[in-house]
């Protein structure tokens, strides 16, 4: 569950399983401070959105870093069961993989709040109450950030398949 | 159904629990609106992208690996001194210090290998060059 979750934030297997394991380390050297006042997943999840957060942060602001980054990221990208078993095109997988471009940095571009609503409800499949308790807030609020995030997504993305068609 | 109730209902009807009737009349709606059939197309794609990341499954010995470094020293070893409060200061210091040594030295290598090249292209002549053989400009005033 938290590897999905970072994985959200970070879109990299190797960066969310480091990250995954960060997030372990820093949950056991803080046991202590487990006041058993929300569930322990509950404190799990916020460590690892902090911890995602941090990651985003930090990527987002070192330029060359994220060069880097993605320059290794472009060769690394997971291929999907299909691409794998040769059942599609050449063309439908640069689709794919444009695709899969454009909504990862819909998503990169949201706001930090709306990105953890959407974030724990897509990848996760947490219920709005859950969301709540991890994000500190009220499930209306919750609702409205999910909203908001999915505007903000449709225009993203739209823009950039009116990009592609100029 | 008009467009305001389209957008209200296309993620319910991406979730599938749009009601048969709604969802007839909304598909109805799809093949009259470009508008609301572009928003439905690109929600589909990032729900592809997110369900195509979501069953990327992390490594199988990633557990293993958090474990051992929970219950092994190796946790003892990631809280050394560079990840104490002295550490973030002793660590750049040492760089600093690391940098300095490493400029003098540069400069004093640098300097020992210039003075023996230099001494090397002085000729003989002008080295044991003896001053008191030098004719006196005073003739040359004098006259």
């Amino acid at each position: 569950m938290i590897f999905r979750t970072c994985m959200g934030f970070i879109h990299n297997s190797d960066d969310a399983e480091d990250l995954t394991q960060e997030v372990f380390i820093q949950a056991y050297k803080s046991l202590s401070k487990f006041r058993q006042e929300s569930s322990f997943s509950t404190w799990l999840y916020r460590i690892a959105v902090n911890a995602s957060l941090n990651k985003v942060r930090r990527n987002s602001g070192n330029f060359i870093t994220r060069h880097i980054g993605e320059f290794f990221r472009s060769d690394e990208v997971k291929v999907p069961d299909k691409v794998a078993a040769n059942e599609e095109n050449p063309e439908s997988i640069m689709i794919q993989d444009e695709h899969r471009a454009w909504v990862q940095k819909a998503l990169d571009s949201l706001p930090e709040n709306q990105r953890t609503a959407i974030v724990l409800s897509k990848y996760d499949d947490l219920s709005q109450k859950e969301i709540a308790n991890i994000m500190n807030t009220t499930e209306g609020a919750v609702e409205a950030l999910i909203q908001r995030a999915k505007a903000n997504l449709r225009l993203r993305l739209a823009a950039g398949l009116k990009k592609r068609d100029k | 159904m008009n467009c305001k109730i389209c957008q209200e209902e296309i993620d319910k009807y991406l979730e599938g629990s749009l009601p048969p009737g709604s969802r007839q009349q909304f598909e109805q709606h799809l093949e009259i609106c470009e508008e609301c059939s572009e928003k439905l197309r690109i929600l589909k794609v990032a729900d592809i992208v997110i369900s195509e990341e979501k069953r990327i499954e992390s490594n199988p010995f990633l557990s293993a690996r958090i474990m051992a470094i929970l219950e092994g020293g190796e946790l003892k070893k990631s809280a050394s001194i560079f990840d104490t409060v002295t550490g973030r200061i002793i660590k750049p210091a040492l760089i600093g210090v690391v940098i300095a040594i490493s400029v003098f030295l540069g400069v004093g290598i640098g300097n020992l290998d210039n003075s023996e090249y230099l001494f090397r292209q002085v000729p003989d002549e002008i080295t044991y060059i003896d001053d008191a053989e030098i004719e006196s400009l005073y003739i040359y005033l004098t006259e």
